[in-house]
């Protein structure tokens, strides 16, 4: 316990400094800025965004980047509630309530329950993150090549077996984001590998520019049609903004169980806010006694999503920083930005980085409260850049990428990477391909590789030996649960039926 | 000018085949080894890609001619094979966007970074916005000098200029 106090008070010292203390609150408006703008989920958020963390201290870079995935998870309900139109996937099921209690004159109390909802939901996450990331990473210390390849074979197929409609595109996504990992030359044996003499193409293709092309320019295109914003200032008045005493004893349980809950999914790899927010949802339809009137405008139909989809994203961020092993998009790009700060997540994180692991966690808690505060007071601004046209932003938003994707490695090839992987996400979006997969799999792609060469020589060449070894077995057994399950579920199901 | 769902996967089904056997190819082109002294090559995982690529260019196909033989008997699956993945506004947008990217990268040499990069906002607000060119003119304007700021002064990078420096 003094040893986890003294950690936390490390990672608080670091914030004492105003100016990370302002970077974290820049990441949390950016972040519930960008997720309450249609379409622009975290990922797209951090994609973007990402450049601002050229040239920064990993502690504060990763402070910046985590406010921006935190606040993007609040700032998706926003729209759901106001215009019936969810900032990103997490926020459809606020939306089912939400709107129609702002329909009822109520949006007041809806966007104030949910931004309660999530500062209590993150908070407690953030308390659950702190005792369970450094235990994780203890035990994960004792994992050896064959374990983290049996890790990214986790992490990748049940991303892609799990993230949209068809788990064939989303292994179609990861591969072809594995063979882009591959570009460049071979660390192993130093032998050039589909580079084709181009010098550019030696050191490989860096994720940053991929991400931004697959998330920003691919969202840029994207016709999100402009939606009215028609919004009466009135029903967002200071006063309107807190539940009573029986709401909140009506949601109060329902924040704990989506809590709960979002945490939990959140740790799994490829499940997400997402389906956390939609299980919150349905167990506090069936668990409540108002469970018909759900879709009618309640609050407890907007707290327990909201809960469940911020719990998620913080549970998510335990096995990238544990072990090494992103579970969705957005901590894909978290990875591998700490990458690119010199960081290396993974068991020994907590130990070699202490001061960047525990800044972090000390900063989720300054940064709730920095959500609490914007959530209430940052109202009016959020609805004015609502107003903002589409074409306007899009422009602002081309110009930050192509700029920042030549701020990368100072060069107009990696912003023709970016446009290139721009076309790319565009068709995957209309084809219903999933990006996630794929940056998972081009941040993992290199360690995948090397994890797997290594074990195979500690092996004697043996993928047997490899994958025989009881912890990598049990691992790789999950994966192809993960991966399989559903379509063999739904297979089985059908036979019967017949 | 319409292409449907249906349509799409079947192509995305067979150029992700044709990718798979082409990254093989260029392995084995590129002399790059499989396995060499009984432990994985430079071409191991390439190979394994490739080959994944592929099958998975394959699946695309299967499962897309499942859906369309389930199609005849449930009305969703057939609308949503049949939904018309090209949208005029979208197409419009995609023309815009990506031209005024190459934009940036061809004039970048000539007028520098920051000035290719406010010109490329302010066509794209005229045109796609259609906002008023002073409107246009001033939003261009902000936002250089909000990417000068940030890219430029804070974050010190050094962004290739113009003649007047900027």
């Amino acid at each position: 316990m003094e040893a986890l106090l003294n950690n936390l008070s490390l990672g608080f010292s670091v914030l004492a400094d105003p100016i990370v203390l302002l970077y974290a609150f820049g990441g949390v408006l950016c972040g519930v800025i960008i997720g309450a703008l249609p379409g622009l989920g975290p990922s797209v958020g951090i994609a973007v965004l990402l450049p601002l963390t050229y040239g920064m201290e990993p502690a504060v870079g990763i402070i910046l980047l985590a406010g921006i995935y935190y606040g993007a998870m609040y700032g998706g309900s926003i729209t759901a509630i106001l215009i019936n139109t969810p900032g990103d996937s997490a926020a459809v099921m606020t939306a089912l309530d939400g709107y129609p209690l702002a329909l009822k004159g109520q949006a007041g109390k809806a966007m104030g329950m949910a931004a309660y909802a999530s500062v209590i939901g993150g908070t407690i996450s953030v308390i659950a993150f702190m005792l369970f990331a450094p235990v994780i990473a203890k035990y994960a210390l004792v994992f050896g090549s064959s374990e983290y390849f049996a890790l990214m074979v986790l992490g990748l197929a049940s991303i892609a077996g799990m993230t949209g409609d068809s788990p064939s595109k989303g292994f179609l996504a990861a591969f072809i984001g594995l063979f882009i990992a591959l570009i460049g030359l071979d660390l192993v044996t130093g032998v050039q590998r589909y580079v084709f003499g181009n010098v550019h193409l030696y050191s490989g293709i860096d994720f940053i520019p991929v991400a931004m092309g697959l998330f920003g320019i691919a969202e840029i295109i994207t016709d999100r049609g402009d939606a009215k914003v028609e919004i009466d200032n009135k029903m967002l008045k200071f006063r309107n903004l807190f539940p009573n005493k029986q709401e909140w004893k009506d949601c109060l349980p329902h924040i704990g169980r989506g809590t709960g809950l979002g945490f939990f999914v959140g740790m799994l790899p490829g499940a997400g806010a997402t389906i956390a927010s939609f299980l919150s949802y349905s167990m506090a339809k069936k668990v409540s006694k108002r469970g018909n009137e759900f879709g009618t405008g309640l609050l407890e139909g907007v707290a327990a999503p909201e809960s469940a989809n911020n719990a998620a994203s913080i549970g998510a961020m335990i096995p990238m920083l544990t072990l090494g092993v992103p579970g969705s998009g957005a901590t894909a790009i978290m990875m591998g930005a700490l990458m690119m700060l010199g960081i290396t997540p993974g068991p020994s994180l907590f130990m070699n980085e202490a001061e960047v692991a525990w800044s972090l966690i000390a900063s989720m808690y300054i940064g709730n409260i920095f959500l609490l505060v914007l959530g209430i007071l940052g109202l009016p601004l959020f609805v004015r850049v609502l107003k903002v046209k589409a074409p306007i932003l899009n422009s602002i938003v081309l110009a930050f990428i192509l700029i920042g994707s030549y701020a990368l490695e100072n060069s107009l090839f990696t912003v023709g990477i970016t446009i290139f992987f721009g076309v790319i996400g565009y068709f995957m979006k209309k084809l219903k391909v999933p990006a996630a997969p794929m940056i998972l799999a081009i941040v993992l792609g290199y360690l995948t590789e090397s994890n797997l060469r290594q074990a195979l020589i500690i092996a004697d060449g043996s993928i047997v030996g490899v994958i025989t070894k009881p912890i990598s077995a049990v691992i790789l057994i999950i994966a192809l649960i993960m991966a399989f399950g559903g379509p063999i579920t739904q297979m089985i199901k059908k036979k019967f039926a017949v | 000018m319409k292409l449907s769902l249906k349509q799409g996967n079947n192509i995305l089904g067979l150029i992700s085949i044709l990718g798979g056997m082409v990254i093989v190819a260029l392995a084995f082109i590129q002399k790059l080894p499989f396995m060499r002294k009984e432990l994985p090559g430079s071409g191991f995982f390439p190979i394994l890609c490739g080959i994944a690529i592929a099958a998975c260019g394959l699946l695309v196909l299967m499962e897309n001619w499942h859906k369309s033989k389930k199609a005849l008997e449930d009305d969703a699956v057939d609308k949503e094979l049949k939904s018309n993945l090209i949208n005029i506004v979208e197409l419009r947008n995609f023309a815009y966007t990506i031209g005024i990217s190459i934009f940036v990268i061809v004039m970048t040499p000539f007028i520098g970074m920051l000035v290719s990069t406010g010109i490329s906002v302010v066509v794209l607000i005229r045109i796609l916005g259609k906002e008023s060119i002073t409107k246009s003119i001033i939003i261009g304007f902000v936002t250089t000098l909000v990417l000068f700021l940030i890219f430029k002064v804070f974050l010190g990078m050094p962004l290739p200029s113009c003649y007047i420096g900027i």
